[in-house]
């Protein structure tokens, strides 16, 4: 599976199931928009709701192949637990450059 | 078999339905556990895989709701969640989950564990048939053992009562027979015999059961019955003699098609009477006592047509019936007894 990003400008390629293809765009649209909901909780020190959103985030990404997903948002339900906000934020910038230079391939 | 999803998250839900979907199996989708739990109530489901934590009902909750739920088939319940402690899962079993699947999962885990609930479902279906067939048994051979015993008797029989053996002080039998039968029959194909016999018998039997006496017996043309056995009742003797009056319209209301009418005879004698069930092949509950021989005693050497009583019956009846002396007769076994003919019932004023 794939690596997570180390060079900002590659594309990351990932796999996906055939099986999924119709249902990629609606899920990827679907986590642009819960990056926006963790950024605003985060503003608010809302973290509950961030720890909420990151166990979801947890259980879907690995399921569609995005193994990346699954493990930033296991830190991020992680830092948002302790209420370290300065770790929330890392990870956020880590899911956001993910989100961008994600390429889906099926196979 | 339909399979339920509760599933609150729409990417996680998808996933499911798509990942069973693409294995040839049919999914219905929930929202959240309310919502399950309401198609649970409205369709057949025998395998439902949920999420954790869903708003208005989580899957505990529905896991719990359908394993108290009525509706008699055993439901496989798959907990699928992003709750890993271990903990977790243990709480989950101990809820009644009977799998727990962590999300992300490996699609082929997930259908191997699918398929897994699947063989217990079928087993279980199975288990059920052969319950449903044992208890179709159990009940044919509790009618067949209805058919052969009074109510009573069967039940205890049943529940394993060693000897059967009772005594009936105040009780009246009657033996009724066709007469002049072995010549009736000598003229006959088997069939029409054995087609005749049942017609008639069986419209004892239901006048036996309209006047709520045990029928015990038929010896070949000859049908035993006897009131006063199993429950006392004070008008056991009153009973017998309205049932002999109506055997005997009984034979003249149906077309023989024979050159003489058929006729009865019947002998009723009041007495104790001893009651079991003997034998070990093809058991039967019979009685016996002096009573039993003088009402057949009576029958054999009545009177064509005519309802022959002891002395002990005429006490008892003659206030309310029409009974003629007959005379005394020597009777085998019973010695010499004087013998009425019950005609019919008094006018009651």
């Amino acid at each position: 599976m794939e690596k997570h990003p180390q060079d900002s400008a590659d594309k990351i390629i990932v796999e996906v199931d055939a099986d999924l293809e119709d249902l990629i765009p609606g899920f990827l649209e679907r986590r642009q928009q819960d990056l926006q909901t963790l950024k605003t909780a985060l503003e608010h020190g809302d973290f509950e709701q961030i720890q909420k959103l990151a166990h979801t985030l947890k259980g879907v990404g690995g399921g569609y192949g995005f193994d990346a997903i699954t493990d930033i948002s296991q830190q991020l339900q992680l830092a948002a637990e302790q209420h370290a906000a300065d770790a929330v934020a890392e990870n956020l910038a880590e899911l956001e450059t993910y989100l961008q230079r994600v390429e889906v391939i099926f196979i | 078999m339909q399979i339920l999803i509760a599933e609150d998250d729409l990417d996680s839900r998808l996933l499911l339905q798509r990942t069973l979907e693409k294995a040839g199996l049919e999914v219905v989708c929930a929202e959240n556990g309310r919502q399950a739990w309401e198609l649970f109530q409205q369709q057949e489901f025998r395998l439902v895989l949920t999420d954790w934590q869903m708003p208005e009902m989580g899957g505990l909750e529905l896991i719990k709701k359908i394993g108290a739920s009525d509706k008699g088939a055993y439901v496989y319940r798959i907990l699928v969640t992003a709750r890993d402690a271990k903990a977790d899962l243990v709480q989950a079993l101990d809820a009644g989950a009977n799998d727990y699947v962590t999300k992300p999962y490996d699609k082929n885990e997930l259908l191997a564990r699918v398929r897994s609930g699947m063989r217990i479902i079928e087993l279980e279906q199975d288990l059920q048939q052969n319950n449903r067939l044992l208890q179709a048994e159990q009940e044919n051979s509790e009618r067949l053992l209805l058919s052969i015993f009074p109510q009573q008797i069967a039940a205890r029989l049943k529940q394993g009562a060693g000897v059967i053996a009772d005594q009936f002080t105040e009780s009246t039998v009657l033996f009724a027979d066709i007469n002049n039968f072995a010549h009736l029959a000598s003229h006959r194909k088997p069939i029409e015999v054995v087609e005749l016999l049942n017609q008639l018998f069986c419209r004892f039997d239901q006048l036996a059961d309209r006047f709520g006496l045990e029928k015990i017996k038929t010896i070949g043309d000859s049908y035993m019955i006897a009131g006063g056995i199993l429950e006392p009742r004070p008008d056991h003797a009153a009973t017998v003699a309205n049932m002999a009056l109506a055997m005997q319209k009984a034979v003249i209301d149906l077309d023989w098609k024979t050159r003489e009418p058929l006729q009865l005879r019947i002998g009723i004698d009041c007495g104790p009477v001893i009651a079991g069930v003997i034998g070990s092949a093809r058991l039967a509950y019979d009685l016996w006592g002096e009573t039993v021989q003088t009402a057949e005693q009576l029958k054999n050497f009545g009177l064509p047509g005519s309802i022959q009583t002891s002395a002990a019956c005429y006490q008892v009846l003659r206030d309310q019936y029409i009974l003629e002396e007959r005379g005394e007769f020597y009777l085998p076994g019973s010695g010499a007894i004087t013998t009425y003919l019950l005609t019919g019932a008094r006018e009651t004023a």
